[in-house]
């Protein structure tokens, strides 16, 4: 049996179809959690912001055009409200945090070694990496979005994705470096 | 500057298309022609497995992140019912809806509006 899809969907949340409102969200929350969970690093905090997201939709499915995929759809009201959210933080909890962000995964190259756990290394390594380039790297391979669909969630052209996604991948390959791991790329 | 600028147009683009044929999102023309190269460039094709680790590491990334607890769909729930019998704009594609909205804007006061503004509507 095949699923209804999100579009379909859509067309019966704008109807006032709460049911189907529930299989939306139970097919999209976990991931658009998980995006805005890495913007606003803290749980609780995701959890209302996913709230709002889907009432959103709610509101808004009768203007859902159809023209990007429903999840791309979800994910750029989630970093419309991410990012929000994010300017509306006092400057002190910022400066805690992105100082914990700042964290070097090269700090301790020798430890990490040590560990002699290669996915281990790189996954810190991409804990290490900028919003920018965490972000991008996270839309093409977690969320599985085209070009096209990249440039609609983070409102760039889709040359700049190109390059954007290049310089990530190539700032990973320095980091990874600095911690020991040699990829011979770039 | 770098590796973008180092080598041929082609071959960049193709570089640069890796991370989106690991995770399948390419077009079906791109993603033959990727295949392609992959066959017959074994540089390209050591670099298309270091994209494979970066998307193997980034999925389990994600993955480690866990899910919301079941207090997200309960606080939009509530708030989908506070907003009461309120139901959503009826979005399916009205055309006899649009058709009339439509020539709603031809009306007889409309008409006469216009007609009032006409040169020749005014009195001799």
């Amino acid at each position: 049996m095949q699923a209804t899809s999100d579009e379909v969907l859509i067309g019966r949340i704008a109807s006032g179809d709460r049911l189907a409102m529930q299989v939306l969200f139970a097919r999209h929350h976990v991931r658009v959690y998980r995006f805005v969970l890495r913007v606003v690093r803290d749980e609780t905090k995701a959890e209302d912001l996913i709230s709002e997201v889907f009432l959103d939709v709610w509101r808004q499915a009768d203007r859902f055009e159809g023209r990007s995929a429903v999840s791309t759809w979800l994910l750029a009201i989630a970093r419309f409200k991410a990012l929000s959210a994010l300017r509306r933080r006092p400057d002190e909890e910022l400066d805690e945090e992105a100082a914990e962000a700042i964290e070097d995964p090269s700090d301790d190259p020798e430890e990490s070694l040590a560990k002699k756990d290669k996915s281990a290394v790189i996954r810190k390594c991409l804990e290490g990496l900028s919003a920018d380039h965490r972000e991008i790297i996270d839309l093409v391979y977690y969320h599985e979005k085209s070009v096209e669909e990249v440039a609609e969630i983070v409102g760039i052209p889709e040359n700049t994705v190109k390059t954007r996604m290049f310089y990530a991948r190539k700032k990973l390959a320095e980091l990874l470096k600095a911690a020991g791991i040699e990829r011979g790329w770039p | 500057m770098t590796t973008l600028n180092k080598e041929a147009p082609e071959r960049q683009d193709l570089e640069a298309l890796l991370p989106w044929h690991a995770a399948g999102t390419l077009a079906r023309r791109d993603s033959e022609r990727v295949e392609r190269a992959l066959s017959g460039d074994r540089d390209l094709a050591l670099q298309y497995d270091l994209v494979r680790e970066e998307l193997n590491e980034t999925i389990h990334l994600n993955e480690m992140l866990g899910a919301p607890s079941s207090r997200a769909m309960e606080k939009l729930f509530a708030a989908i019912e506070a907003e009461g019998a309120k139901a959503p704009v009826r979005r399916s594609f009205d055309l006899g809806g649009r058709i009339s909205e439509f020539l709603s804007g031809f009306a007889p006061r409309t008409q006469s509006r216009s007609w009032r503004r006409l040169p020749c509507s005014r009195p001799l």
